[in-house]
């Protein structure tokens, strides 16, 4: 029996599984569990899956029959707790690993229950604004896991993002991916900042840059600026209010007496 | 507790100096009549300057009393942890 190949894709991205060569995850899942499928099957992990499709499709995989065979290995997906603490279904980037002292690699890894690609069911490519959170998470990941010594990584809160450029080079498709963070800068007075490119990679092509530079400031720190500031907006907000001239009973109840 | 106005101006004139001093700015013979902002100030040194005087102090005048607008020099500075510390021993 020839080989198939196949991409295998979430179920999300209906528009571009039509095309020849790619599977949604529940047609594949369902043809491995019904033993449909007898030649070799060789696949390569899109975007859009779920965990629990994930996991199986590695089973699959594992089981040693050759039935499917996963080309690059099946991803797994970055640890929550980093990425988004107390929000685990939206994890959008795998395992963060070094690739040297100020490059870390991870694979893109959307996954399906993603809010942001709502916004783009009627299309095939992955849309700008997953990137960026991707990119995002990214930064997070690597500043926690590498940046930060472990004091730092106990006590302190990154504080603030600046001076976000985004370059859109090629469409992203719900195919394997790469992010590619490469440190830039690093300075530590008056506060520890971080600058970086995070970059995404599909078919050995550079797709999108997203740079930024972060803060990273003792938790207590962060809070009190953030204190400091709403307690003076608030005052600059209510200042017009407390010049202004009071109401008469009139104003107050046109046309009325006063309750 | 330091309430005396000396006692106050040498803690807020030393926690100054040592946050200019981790910034790696030169350090300053106060007057009182610098304006903060104008010795090297940002909102987060003036951040770690309040955290720091609200340890050696015991007060944060901008909790309830102040906000950040209204003290502009050092001698301003100085008033309003004074006067915070007087009102806080008085209630």
């Amino acid at each position: 029996m020839p080989e198939e190949v196949l991409v295998v894709v979430g179920d999300r991205f209906p528009q571009f599984a039509a095309n020849r060569g790619t599977v949604t995850a529940s047609q594949l899942l369902e043809r491995l569990r019904s033993g449909e499928v007898h030649g070799p099957l060789r696949l390569a992990v899109g975007q859009g899956l779920l965990p629990q499709q994930l996991a199986e499709i590695e089973k699959f995989a594992a089981s040693g029959d050759g039935t499917a065979v996963c080309h690059g290995g099946v991803p797994v997906p970055a640890e929550h707790r980093v990425v988004r603490p107390g929000h685990p279904p939206t994890a959008l980037i795998g395992r963060v690993e070094r690739a040297a002292a100020d490059r870390f690699t991870a694979p893109l890894l959307l996954d399906e229950r993603v809010d942001l690609l709502q916004d783009r069911l009627s299309s095939q490519h992955v849309s700008a604004i997953t990137l960026l959170e991707a990119a995002r998470q990214t930064w997070v990941t690597v500043t926690e896991q590498f940046l930060l010594s472990d004091e730092e990584r106990a006590t302190c809160v990154i504080s603030e993002v600046t001076g976000v450029r985004a370059a859109y080079h090629h469409y992203v498709f719900p195919l394997p991916a790469t992010v590619e963070f490469r440190l830039t800068a690093h300075g530590k007075v008056p506060a520890q900042r971080f600058g970086f490119t995070v970059s995404f990679h599909q078919n050995q092509r550079l797709t999108t840059e997203i740079a930024a530079e972060i803060g990273v400031l003792p938790e207590a720190v962060a809070k009190k600026q953030e204190a400091l500031a709403a307690r003076q907006a608030l005052h600059d907000a209510l200042a017009p209010l407390r010049a202004a001239q009071p109401a008469t009973a009139a104003d107050t109840h046109p046309g009325g007496i006063p309750a | 507790m330091l309430n005396s106005r000396d006692d106050i101006t040498a803690v807020v004139h030393d926690t100054l100096n040592e946050i200019l001093k981790d910034a790696e700015f030169d350090p300053v013979s106060f007057t009182g009549a610098e304006r903060i902002t104008d010795i090297g100030f940002t909102s987060l040194l003036l951040a770690r300057l309040i955290i720091q005087l609200e340890a050696a102090l015991g007060a944060d005048p901008f909790e309830e009393r102040y906000v950040v607008s209204d003290i502009r020099t050092v001698d301003e500075l100085i008033d309003a942890y004074r006067q915070t510390l007087q009102a806080s021993a008085v209630g």
